[in-house]
């Protein structure tokens, strides 16, 4: 499971009003190479929230990213590649292959299993 | 300028749509018109369209599954003195620049409907003297590619209309398909296959509707084997998957027999995420929308494959409540499902499209319809979001088909949208229950016929009761 995706996903049980960002539980991280695309990054870039991501790339071992979100023309021009390539590895080159996600208000464990997570509530959940 | 476009002759419903998404996506701006040769019908294979330039005509006709060339009209005619004077009356500046010394040509016959021997061909590229052409001969690798196309009245057949008189076209191709694509990406050399797995040509044609193209994300809700994120990638999105069943997803058949390997197969760069999830309890968090550019997908219509999301059966009826896995038994416990409507299904496809698409950005998607004897006006679902653009049935049975719906988000996703269109979902249940049978379409198809009719006409003669039209068959 990619960063990517991890940004994407929020904890829905039925009642639960903080289920974003969830928590990274890493047993096993890999780095798998993907194409450099700088108009999909870009296009990325203003759906991602900055903070979060920043976060769950600490949490598997990459600290690269800077703190504070960059400016969108930062990202729009094609001058510094250095950062869109930064962003590129923390979106879609670090794996999250075996591990859970957890939710911060209850705690709850989505199991992520051959990099995929497994999203699905149970019966009382939903 | 108007272009001769020539397309094979199948799947007619799908051509023209996919060649105006295809024209949208190249940067037309203009609308799409389009006009027949005289004395053809709809169904022919030969089409006037209105493009702006020679280089969108030569990128949709490159990328297209359906168009076979796109060429310049040089002439017509219905015989060869008329195809004479026509070309002579096209003007030699748009004819000079092709001609010229220093280019290489080549002149292909081409007839439909019957086979020319070897001399007749060389008879009537002969009679083509006239024409100025003052370059040398390449038949494999030419510069300038000439078609002379001729096509014959025919009488009517098997449904078809007639046509009246023969036709023959002469034209400079400026754009031809890629003939190895198909090859290249069938179903049968694929090494992770699903019962309902897309085929390769169908799947690249949604991806066209889809307006697939690099930079962009492409999301695929029931992804299954991934058969149609395969034909987005290969155009160059980046793609995304999800499904309830974690089976398909995570371990297909083995570790090189599952969904990752399909793109490996092809040296395509793998979806971005595949996910298990209930598009019904879909895990996105609340402020995350507009962010796929296209949505493509073959719902389960609950013929061969029926729908799930969760909730036991019973919870579902509501004779059981929601009940609670004990914890010990929680972290394998495998959450039942129960059975999940294909108007439903499409409710939440809508949603989801709704929210989560971009402005502009296109559903595409599968939906079937029984084939209605009386011919009356099929309803499909809708939403306040959309603007339906393009529907091209597929014939699947005498009993029913499949159409394929692109529509285009033209309207920002909010929370009085979200009630109008779940106003418009329950209107839309009610007047499919008769039907659709809250869903279980199965049943409707699978039943044996006990029309009377047909069992009349057998004894009579062996006249069919309807013309069997093959058109949309092929």
């Amino acid at each position: 499971m990619r960063l990517m995706t991890h940004n994407m996903l929020s904890c829905n049980i039925k009642g639960v009003t903080n289920g974003f960002p969830l928590k990274i539980e890493a047993e096993k991280v890999i780095e798998k190479e993907v194409d450099f695309n700088p108009d999909f990054l870009r296009h990325m870039f203003a759906k991602i929230e900055w903070k979060d991501l920043v976060e769950a790339a600490r949490s598997l071992g990459y600290a690269e990213l800077p703190e504070d979100s960059p400016d969108a023309t930062v990202i729009e021009s094609a001058a510094d590649e250095s950062l869109l390539k930064k962003l590129h590895h923390a979106l879609l080159e670090l794996h999250l292959e075996e591990g859970a996600l957890v939710c911060p208000e209850t705690g709850r464990k989505f199991p992520v299993n051959k990099g995929i997570p497994n999203m699905l509530l149970h019966e009382d959940e939903a | 300028m108007w272009f001769l476009c020539v397309f094979y002759h199948r799947l007619l419903d799908f051509r023209k749509p996919e060649v105006e998404a295809l024209a949208e996506l190249f940067g037309e701006d203009e609308s799409i018109q389009w006009r027949l040769p005289e004395h053809h019908h709809n169904d022919t294979p030969f089409h006037f369209v209105h493009l702006s330039s020679e280089e969108i005509a030569q990128n949709i006709a490159k990328r297209s599954i359906l168009v076979k060339g796109m060429y310049e009209l040089w002439g017509e005619g219905t015989c060869y003195e008329e195809l004479k004077d026509s070309i002579q009356s096209f003007p030699d500046s748009r004819k000079l620049p092709f001609l010229t010394s220093d280019s290489t040509f080549r002149i292909s016959v081409e007839t439909f409907g019957k086979a020319l021997t070897f001399d007749e061909q060389k008879e009537r590229i002969h009679s083509l003297t006239y024409i100025p052409f003052e370059g040398k001969v390449n038949l494999k690798n030419p510069d300038h590619n000439f078609f002379l196309m001729e096509m014959d009245e025919s009488e009517e057949s098997n449904g078809l209309p007639p046509i009246v008189q023969r036709r023959i076209f002469f034209g400079r191709e400026v754009g031809f398909a890629d003939r190895k694509l198909l090859p290249t990406f069938q179903l049968k050399s694929r090494t992770y296959l699903g019962p309902t797995a897309m085929d390769a040509e169908m799947a690249f044609l949604m991806a066209n509707q889809a307006k697939a193209s690099s930079g962009k994300l492409v999301y695929d809700p029931f992804v299954g084997t991934g058969s149609i994120l395969v034909s987005a990638a290969r155009f160059g999105a980046m793609t995304m998957g999800a499904d309830i069943d974690i089976r398909v997803v995570r371990d297909g058949r083995g570790p090189d027999c599952n969904v990752w390997s399909n793109f490996k197969q092809y040296g395509l760069p793998a979806p971005v995420a595949l996910l298990r999830m209930d598009n019904n309890v879909p895990p996105w968090r609340s402020g995350l929308k507009e962010i796929f550019d296209a949505i493509i997908c073959d719902p389960p219509y609950g013929v061969r494959a029926g729908g799930r999301k969760s909730g036991g059966r019973k919870i579902l009826r509501g004779t059981v409540d929601p009940y609670t896995v004990p914890e010990d038994k929680r972290t394998g416990h495998i959450p039942s499902t129960g059975a999940y409507s294909l108007v439903e299904c499409v409710h939440d496809l809508l949603h989801l499209a709704a929210r989560m698409l971009v402005m502009k950005g296109r559903l595409v998607f599968f939906f079937p319809v029984l084939r209605d004897e009386s011919g009356s006006e099929v309803k499909f679902p809708e939403h306040p979001c959309f603007k339906l653009v393009a529907v091209s049935e597929q014939i699947l049975s005498s009993r029913y088909s499949r159409v394929l719906l692109t529509m285009v988000k033209v309207e920002p996703y909010s929370e009085e949208i979200e009630e109008a269109a779940r106003l418009m979902h329950l209107e839309f249940r009610e007047n499919h229950l008769k039907w659709l049978e809250e869903g279980n379409i199965h049943s409707s198809v699978f039943k044996p016929s006990t029309d009377s009719s047909q069992i009349q006409t057998e004894s009579k003669t062996f006249k069919d009761p309807k013309p069997k039209y093959r058109g949309k068959y092929v």
